[in-house]
């Protein structure tokens, strides 16, 4: 995501707010340590910490809380807290919340956030389950090979990682 | 751990293996690059130095020879190191260790993990051997031989993606910018 990011023009985008998992140890140090500039103040940028929908190996049954959980935190992130104009999410379970309340409020009428999912890298030919569940809901779903773009005409293809094929 | 040949090392650049199963254990692997046929090899190649990192698994139980110097470790908080002084790297399929490999220009060996369910590791691992960028083992049990294939394997150079492509789509998506259209990515929907 910060390699994505950090040529962006920081006139532009912002202010730029952070949200991390709550179990995520590392992006937080990543991005004090990143080699590169940010299009951000790394020292002061707001960065909220969203709980987890379900830890590896917790209990069906105790997971429904902290899902019920994390809904809320990101419906108040979103609806209340940042408003935020443009959502960038990538990867795991936990950017669904935040996906999921954007849409959520722009269907309401409240905020229209647009959203942009960057599918994982690792995806080569197929659809991530949380690429799959907010296909339908992102503005712009944005992949990194051209397998997958050519499987999903309607995805974009960034060549930030890969470059094109020849 | 190392030992006291520093003088031997200054006379005699080493050739190196590094063998990493990142984070969780790959125990197949570690077998597979210890068997006598790998080792005959990897000397026949001029190799005289391998490095393993073996993570969660078994300590592997091969000790160095003369010619052949073996060090093993379980983790470390940075493979850096071991993958910059390796001339050849054997690996899991881990999207992070591949890609630090390929960025270091580094001749890639990487091994499917067949005992891992919906690995989609492999997705990765086999676009990049059709990009010719590393040499893919479907799995530890074809390792043996996959060495002699490796031989013939001529990478092309990794190279680095367009750090502008995303702002670049972005920009147009949300409409600044119009005139700076880049030509990887312009807006697709009408």
């Amino acid at each position: 995501m910060l390699h994505l990011i950090r040529n962006l023009d920081a006139t532009r985008y912002a202010p730029m707010i952070l949200i991390v998992a709550k179990t995520d140890t590392t992006s937080v140090r990543r991005v004090k340590a990143y080699p590169h500039n940010l299009p951000f103040d790394r020292d002061t940028v707001p960065t909220y910490i969203i709980p987890r929908s379900r830890e590896v190996g917790q209990s069906y049954c105790s997971s429904i809380l902290t899902t019920l959980y994390s809904f809320w935190f990101a419906f108040w992130l979103v609806g209340a807290q940042v408003q935020p104009d443009l959502i960038l999410v990538n990867g795991p379970g936990t950017c669904l919340p935040i996906a999921l309340s954007a849409f959520f409020f722009r269907i309401m009428g409240w905020k229209a956030s647009k959203t942009i999912f960057v599918e994982s890298f690792c995806r080569v030919s197929n659809l991530s389950l949380t690429g799959k569940l907010l296909f339908p809901v992102t503005d712009l779903f944005v992949v990194c090979w051209e397998e997958l773009e050519q499987k999903f005409p309607s995805t974009h293809l960034v060549t930030s990682f890969i470059p094109k094929r020849s | 751990m190392t030992t006291d040949d520093t003088t031997k090392s200054v006379v005699r650049k080493d050739r190196s293996v590094f063998v990493t199963v990142g984070t969780t254990l790959f125990d197949k692997l570690i077998e597979g690059v210890t068997t006598p046929t790998a080792v005959q090899w990897m000397k026949d190649q001029g190799y005289n130095k391998m490095t393993i990192q073996y993570g969660k698994g078994q300590k592997p139980t091969i000790v160095s020879e003369e010619l052949f110097q073996v060090e093993t470790y379980d983790f470390a908080s940075s493979l850096e190191q071991d993958m910059i002084q390796a001339d050849l790297i054997i690996s899991h399929a881990g999207a992070g260790t591949v890609m630090e490999a390929l960025r270091l220009q580094k001749r890639l060996m990487v091994v499917i993990n067949t005992d891992l369910m919906n690995n989609h590791q492999t997705e990765l691992a086999s676009a990049m051997h059709e990009r010719k960028l590393l040499y893919m083992v479907e799995s530890p049990n074809v390792l043996q031989e996959s060495f002699g294939e490796l031989e013939h394997f001529v990478p092309l150079p990794h190279q680095e993606g367009d750090e502008f492509a995303f702002p670049i789509l972005l920009d147009s998506f949300l409409g600044f910018d119009q005139n700076t259209s880049g030509e990887c990515c312009g807006k697709k929907r009408e």
